[in-house]
């Protein structure tokens, strides 16, 4: 007996201790990734590889939120629209080609050329155009003032070789196997998983060369599959946002539930237009009523175990510029919402499509909210496939949307306000010429008052509209083997060369 | 036995065609698909652009002949997101599928059909009302909830199998008896039937009055005749779990066409959702025809 019970005590640690036996760090996504180059999707799952497989010029401390050197030694803006930058001559491509200006050049300059039509590029769209200057110097042209220049090409701004991106199916080649010149290098994908492993010829910079060699990340689309293999030592990290709170107690002893406050917020969009046919919510009175319908208090306390912050602003109040002084609120009033609805010309309510993507749950608790004062809904679930919704949104087809915009992690208002507020923006369902010109002059001044001033009349104005009706910012829960030290970041860019065993 | 095969192949063909034009009007259910590969914020000039360059403005007949000469070659096209060739994103999906599939319905065989036969033998008897529970309990029973119970007792707290995954036959056990627990009732309880049926015949009673070993009797002269319509069904089977089996691909994260199949609806990457279509409608038509082949050798009866 004895034996036996010693035989599975080595059978079950070796299985707990699986990936650390291997030097291997096992990380869970929830859903496929339909490509691995992040200019062409706005997946939030393709931007964490990048910023794993890949770097930017310029680094942001996550901790401290300080721009610091990373491809780029110094910057200086030459001029309002010209920056200028200086480049290591050290950094390797996990193809062994050295990077230089020209590499950058053709990056950015595919990014707003070829590249402009696609999801993942329109944070950088303010760039005109890149010169080499030398062999480790370019200049960055700007179409317009730009205050977040700097914070975009920090997050979003990876660089490729060019000499592929340079050729014709370079970028889809890249979306397959990407080449960069991270921490982790790209070594093969199959059977769900996608392979990488240190890159030891890595320049470092402002990162840290992993101490763990490999890393893999798996794909499992159920949740309770996921808990269970981090249970059995097969995962090390439920990536953040894939273990819902509710399920933190699954955990058990063998892992931990480890949360980050996340830029992300969560909201109800209407069409304010009725481009999609249906014109209930082109009366400014039916979208104050769904906002007085709605318990937002109940949805975070109750639904998501306070793991969320309400929020009235059409934006992260920690973004610059996002006041929530200047938001106007609305209480949770159902009898005042059906008070509105009959002065809208609904009394008995009326039937209507709601989409969402995420947080199933989130959205039929306000489909519940809203048929309790008579609005009906039906759900079109578009699981886990935001480039789908983000389409019919675009193109104005979707009357009620319940959703979530991460700002690009950006930590300023406009890359929470643009989406929403300025015309052509995939979330845009109501034109508003003050909003227009507020959110337009605070991103062509540096004058930071002015900022604020600019950012709080669109605010005022969008909330007293209720163009968008802001629900929560949220508070993420990854799931982290014992064995493992690591956190999930608020800018929700997981770094797992960060990761170490305990 | 020539015609009965012709005859079969013929009626296999024109499914094909039905299934084929089928699978090529998907395409257009949806929407107009030049809108559906423009960008969301293209003119009208570029749709009608993108409209002539992928011939989308030819009469459809045309259309589904030039899709169709192409799919039978194996063409299908770029998925829409990737912009892959679908058949390079399909292939290893299929071999994992069929992977899967043939280890659930071995472990079926290995299973039903001996419980089936013993339950038929002992009609009444313990074994009779064991696999009377297992065919409820494997037909009541959620394929989601049995698979989740059975990575909770192998995985989690015997720790003795991957939970999800693919790779060794370690990570084939469990998906495989999911899989296959959710064939067996309905392949058990025909072979059950069946036996019973061939049991009370004349002839086997004959065969027994003769003195002939009770295996050879139940075996060569009961069985072989009660298995027509057990290869039947377990063709057919095998045929829809080709298909796709989208839970128990989904629960384990088996990289087979069932799990591709959701992400590709929910994307709307038509392209390889008509590859999928078509392919799983033809491996229903093609088992379907090696079953009739099958049959046919096993029952002179039945190709006469």
């Amino acid at each position: 007996m004895k034996k036996w019970s010693a035989i599975l005590i080595a059978v079950l640690l070796a299985s707990a201790l699986a990936g650390r036996n291997t030097d291997t760090l096992n990380v869970a996504f929830e859903r496929t990734m339909l490509t691995l180059d992040t200019y062409a999707t706005s997946e939030r799952l393709a931007l964490i590889v990048a910023h794993n497989v890949g770097d930017t010029l310029i680094h942001r401390n996550s901790e401290t939120n300080e721009f610091e050197p990373h491809i780029a030694t110094d910057w200086e803006f030459v001029s309002p629209l010209e920056l200028v930058l200086n480049l290591r001559d050290d950094v390797l491509f996990h193809n062994g080609e050295l990077l230089t200006a020209e590499d950058v050049a053709a990056t950015l300059n595919w990014v707003v050329g070829e590249g402009a039509g696609l999801a993942g590029t329109g944070t950088l769209q303010w760039i005109d155009h890149v010169d080499v200057l030398g062999t480790h110097q370019v200049s960055i042209t700007a179409k317009a003032l730009t205050p977040t220049a700097i914070e975009t090409l920090a997050l979003i701004g990876v660089i490729y070789p060019a000499s592929i991106i340079g050729r014709e199916g370079g970028a889809t080649e890249l979306g397959q196997h990407p080449v960069g010149t991270g921490p982790y290098r790209f070594v093969g994908s199959g059977n769900n998983q996608l392979r990488f492993e240190r890159f030891d010829d890595y320049f470092v910079g402002a990162k840290k060369l992993p101490e763990i060699e490999h890393l893999v990340i798996h794909t499992l689309p159920e949740e309770a599959s996921r808990i269970a293999s981090l249970l059995t030592g097969d995962i090390d990290i439920v990536r953040s946002g894939a273990i819902s709170p509710d399920q933190q107690r699954a955990l058990g002893n063998r892992a931990r539930p480890e949360a980050a406050d996340i830029l992300r917020t969560w909201f109800v969009q209407f069409d304010g237009t009725g481009s999609s046919g249906v014109d209930y919510f082109t009366d400014v009175r039916v979208r104050q009523a769904v906002a007085h319908a709605i318990n937002k208090d109940e949805i975070v306390n109750v639904l998501l175990s306070g793991y969320g912050r309400v929020i009235h602003t059409p934006c992260n109040p920690v973004q610059y510029g996002c006041q929530e002084d200047a938001a106007v609120q609305y209480e949770y009033n159902p009898a005042k919402a059906r008070e509105l609805l009959t002065e809208a010309g609904y009394p008995d309510g009326f039937t209507v499509e709601v989409y969402g993507y995420r947080d199933e749950q989130v959205v039929q608790a306000v489909q519940g909210y809203l048929e309790a004062v008579g609005i009906k809904t039906n759900l079109n679930w578009y699981g886990g496939q935001y480039d789908v919704v983000a389409q019919i949104l675009a193109a104005g087809d979707i009357p009620l949307y319940v959703g979530s915009w991460g700002s690009s992690s950006v930590y300023d208002a406009s890359a929470a306000m643009n989406i929403h507020l300025e015309i052509g923006g995939e979330f845009t369902t109501a034109t508003n010429e003050v909003i227009d010109q507020a959110v337009r002059a605070a991103l062509q001044t540096v004058d930071l008052n002015e900022r604020l001033e600019l950012y709080a009349t669109a605010i005022q104005e969008s909330t007293s509209n209720v163009y968008t009706f802001p629900l929560y910012a949220g508070r993420v829960l990854a799931g982290v083997s014992n064995e493992v030290e690591w956190q999930p970041s608020p800018d929700e860019i997981e770094r797992y060369y960060l990761a170490t065993w305990r | 036995m020539t015609n009965y095969v012709l005859q079969r192949v013929v009626q296999a063909l024109i499914i094909a065609v039905l299934i084929s034009v089928t699978a090529f009007m998907l395409l257009f259910v949806a929407k107009d698909p030049a809108r559906a590969l423009a960008p969301p914020d293209a003119s009208t000039a570029e749709v009608e652009l993108l409209r002539q360059r992928f011939g989308l403005d030819r009469p459809l007949p045309v259309q589904y002949l030039s899709w169709a000469a192409l799919a039978v070659r194996g063409d299908f096209g770029l998925s829409l997101f990737s912009r892959q060739p679908v058949t390079r994103i399909l292939s290893p999906r299929i071999v994992a599928t069929f992977q899967l599939a043939a280890f659930a319905i071995l472990l079926t065989v290995l299973v039903a059909v001996p419980l089936g036969v013993v339950a038929a033998l002992r009609r009444g008897g313990a074994i009779d009302l064991l696999a009377s529970i297992i065919a409820v309990a494997g037909q009541a029973m959620p394929i989601f909830w049995f698979g989740l119970m059975l990575i909770v007792l192998f995985s989690v707290n015997l720790g003795w199998l991957p939970v999800s995954g693919r790779g060794t036959f370690r990570h084939l056990i469990l998906p495989g008896i999911t899989l296959a627990f959710s064939v067996i009732p309905l392949t058990m309880r025909l072979t059950r039937s069946a036996m019973l049926d061939v049991i009370n015949q004349d002839y086997i009673r004959t065969a027994t009055a003769k003195g002939l070993p009770r295996t050879s009797v139940i075996w060569k002269h009961s069985a072989r005749n009660a298995a027509t319509p057990v290869v039947l069904a377990l063709g057919m089977q095998f045929g829809a779990l080709l298909g796709g089996t989208v839970v128990t691909e989904t629960v384990f994260a088996w990289p087979g066409i069932g799990e591709l199949a959701v992400s590709a609806v929910t994307t709307a990457d038509l392209p390889v959702v008509q590859a999928i279509v078509l392919f799983a409608a033809m491996v229903v038509v093609l088992s379907n025809l090696a079953a009739d082949v099958i049959v046919g050798l096993v029952d002179p009866r039945v190709r006469y």
